[in-house]
């Protein structure tokens, strides 16, 4: 624990989710199917907090839930969301708007879709800042003007007349930061933001979104599968899987000595640079029926460590470490079954 | 490593300084130039750039999709612009692919067992009864369940769609698969398993497979080949190459792979000019010599297009260093 008293601590938490639950429904007579289940977590104040795991466990609908863009079959049925003090799950409508691009920016995968063809980039970059009333549409030229040259552009005036479709992948995803951060936000969404783009421009990417943070003071809720770039950008790690938080803390103790059977299989199915004898398998997590939100833990039936009652009843969350968490019956290797 | 005493086998598929342009409004994109490449029975290849690099343009060319602007695409010594209709027949069946979106690449109205299928009966002209039970037995050999044959593409996961093109791809025993981006689309944890399938099916097939992803080349490749701009600026066996690369773009993908937030020495990209090396305005290395294309070099078994390795000895195979027709135009 910080020396800090427990007032300035907590004026230093920008979000602050509990016992989040999420469900879908799928037909008035289905029963909804839970997609996220008892979530919770904080964020500081210019903190990077990553979630990963696969398709399906929860951390892209967790994202939308924050900025309450759920699709309309989707509803939060528990749990708060606190942004700033105030509870994002109970605000009208009104009141999101003001939050939404302002207060929270939000950069998505696919830079393609995020933009709108046939309005310039200029228009685009600024439209928050004029929407928010931040800027009027001439200080709106000048900020942005200014601010293209910190996304890494030469010749701004260019990149303002442009059209989306005459970027590159790149260059829309940088624009897409820059409209995300565009008026000063205390919260980034960034959900796979490098996943479409070319590894030698992961970094630079990255390293915006990085620096921007600092430049603006925003916390970053990072949501990604690439283990590689969690472990260098993010300062926590929250592990999801079926819709559960299976695991969380400190990026160095939850990848370093993982206690969930799940994050080691995680860990042990990425493909790797590491020298390999030229028929080596990869380790692979094994499929199972009832993979999703049951009475029990989710991984069970895929998991080495199953025990009987895995299925039967959820694990509580357990304190591994200061501020290292994780849920399982029976962890076994690194973990104190 | 090869005993020299013992003759190289015969390259199943090769391109002989091999280029592809496209025209886009008026101007000429270059998108491959002058490649050399020997695929050899056995020894699978990666080839690794960056959106643009030409990669996808080149396993096009090596598939008979795209035809080549200068140069030829052998298929066992032929070309493949004047080879018979047996030839092509035989390379058809040689030579089959496997797409990055198994989402995008099956008749969506077609049955699996169909599309399944399709190589076999072209080649051999089965029943419908045949192929129902082929199709079965072809699933099986991708661990899905039979059943899965009377299926729709879309009533499979992403992971399945895979293992059916896999399927798809080797039930004509071709000698040659070639895969552009195979896991790419799929989630992390089916990854490990669709390369895991590769693996064990490769002793009998050679692959060319095609990623932006070192760490999946890394996996399946014997020999890879790095392309920039439409170049192929190295090339050498994998662990070689990861663990000591020469061309300066080379550690640059490398440092990256190693470290997400690897920061270049020099991060622009503006394109060089055309008779330049294309790397010229991203290298730390850059030198007043750079504004000519370097020729291929051997250093250290690798063969590399960089000014920094002077031309000492010559390379394994001689290519004609031309310069490319035109402008490289990013939109």
């Amino acid at each position: 624990m910080s020396p800090r008293t427990r007032a300035a601590e907590a004026t230093d938490i920008v979000l602050a989710v509990s016992g989040l639950t999420i469900e879908a429904r799928s037909g008035p007579k289905a029963p909804p199917k839970r997609i996220v289940e008892d979530v919770s977590f904080e964020m500081r104040r210019g903190d990077v907090t990553a979630i990963v795991g696969e398709s399906g466990s929860g951390k892209s609908t967790i994202c939308l839930a924050i900025l309450r863009i759920l699709a309309a079959n989707v509803d939060i049925v528990g749990g708060s969301i606190v942004f700033e003090g105030e509870d994002l799950t109970k605000m009208s409508e009104n009141r999101l708007r003001a939050i939404r691009g302002q207060r929270i920016g939000i950069v998505l995968q696919d830079p393609l879709s995020s933009l709108d063809p046939v309005r310039k980039i200029g228009i685009q970059l600024t439209e928050s800042r004029r929407l928010h009333g931040i800027d009027n549409r001439k200080s709106a030229q000048v900020w942005a003007t200014q601010n293209l040259a910190s996304l890494g552009f030469a010749d701004p005036q260019a990149i303002l007349k442009s059209y989306p479709l005459m970027l590159s992948g790149g260059m829309r995803q940088r624009v897409c930061v820059g409209i995300a951060y565009s008026a000063g936000p205390s919260l980034l969404l960034a959900d796979e933001p490098t996943t479409a783009l070319d590894v030698s421009l992961q970094g630079r990417l990255l390293r915006l979104i990085l620096e921007q943070k600092e430049k603006y003071g925003t916390s970053v809720l990072l949501v990604s599968h690439d283990l590689a770039v969690v472990r260098n950008v993010a300062d926590r790690v929250i592990v999801m899987y079926g819709g559960r938080a299976l695991e969380a803390g400190p990026v160095a103790a939850v990848l370093g000595d993982p206690v969930s059977p799940y994050t080691r299989a995680l860990m042990a199915t990425v493909p790797t640079l590491a020298p390999r004898v030229r028929t080596d398998r990869l380790a692979t997590i094994p499929l199972a029926a009832n993979a999703g939100v049951s009475d029990g833990c989710p991984f069970s039936g895929r998991c080495s460590n199953e025990q009987p009652r895995c299925r039967k009843e959820m694990p509580p969350t357990v304190e591994h470490a200061p501020g290292h968490f994780y849920a399982c019956w029976n962890p076994g290797e690194g973990g104190e079954a | 490593m090869t005993d020299p005493a013992i003759p190289p086998p015969a390259p199943i598929l090769a391109t002989v300084d091999v280029a592809k342009n496209f025209a886009t409004g008026g101007q000429t994109t270059r998108a491959v130039a002058g490649v050399d490449f020997e695929l050899v029975p056995g020894r699978s290849a990666g080839i690794a750039g960056e959106s643009g690099s030409g990669k996808t343009t080149l396993l096009r060319l090596l598939l008979g999709i795209e035809r080549p602007t200068s140069g030829a695409v052998q298929f066992r010594g032929h070309d493949l612009a004047s080879i018979d209709r047996a030839g092509r027949r035989e390379y058809r069946r040689n030579v089959q692919a496997v797409f990055q979106d198994p989402g995008a690449s099956f008749d969506p109205r077609s049955r699996i067992w169909r599309t399944i299928t399709e190589p076999v009966w072209m080649a051999s002209g089965l029943s419908r009864k045949q192929r129902k039970a082929a199709a079965a037995d072809l699933l099986r050999s991708v661990d899905l369940p039979g059943r899965f044959a009377t299926r729709h593409p879309h009533e499979l996961s992403g992971g399945e769609r895979q293992r059916v093109a896999i399927a798809r791809a080797l039930s004509s025993h071709p000698a040659v698969v070639v895969l552009d981006e195979p896991v790419t689309a799929l989630d992390v944890s089916v990854r490990g398993s669709i390369i895991n399938l590769l693996l064990d099916r490769a002793g009998a097939v050679t692959y060319v497979v095609v990623s932006h992803d070192l760490t999946v080349i890394h996996h399946l490749a014997d020999d890879l080949l790095i392309m920039f701009k439409g170049i192929v600026v190295e090339r050498g066996p994998t662990r070689d190459l990861l663990e000591s690369p020469k061309h300066p773009y080379t550690q640059l993908l490398v440092s990256s792979v190693a470290n997400p937030l690897y920061q270049p020495p020099i991060d622009r990209d503006d394109p060089a000019p055309i008779e330049a090396c294309p790397y010229l305005h991203r290298c730390p290395e850059a030198m007043p010599v750079c504004s000519t294309l370097p020729g291929p070099t051997n250093v250290d078994g690798h063969t590399v297009r960089c000014h920094l390795y002077p031309d000492t000895e010559p390379p394994p195979v001689p290519v004609s260093v031309r310069p490319p027709s035109n402008l490289e135009v990013s939109p």
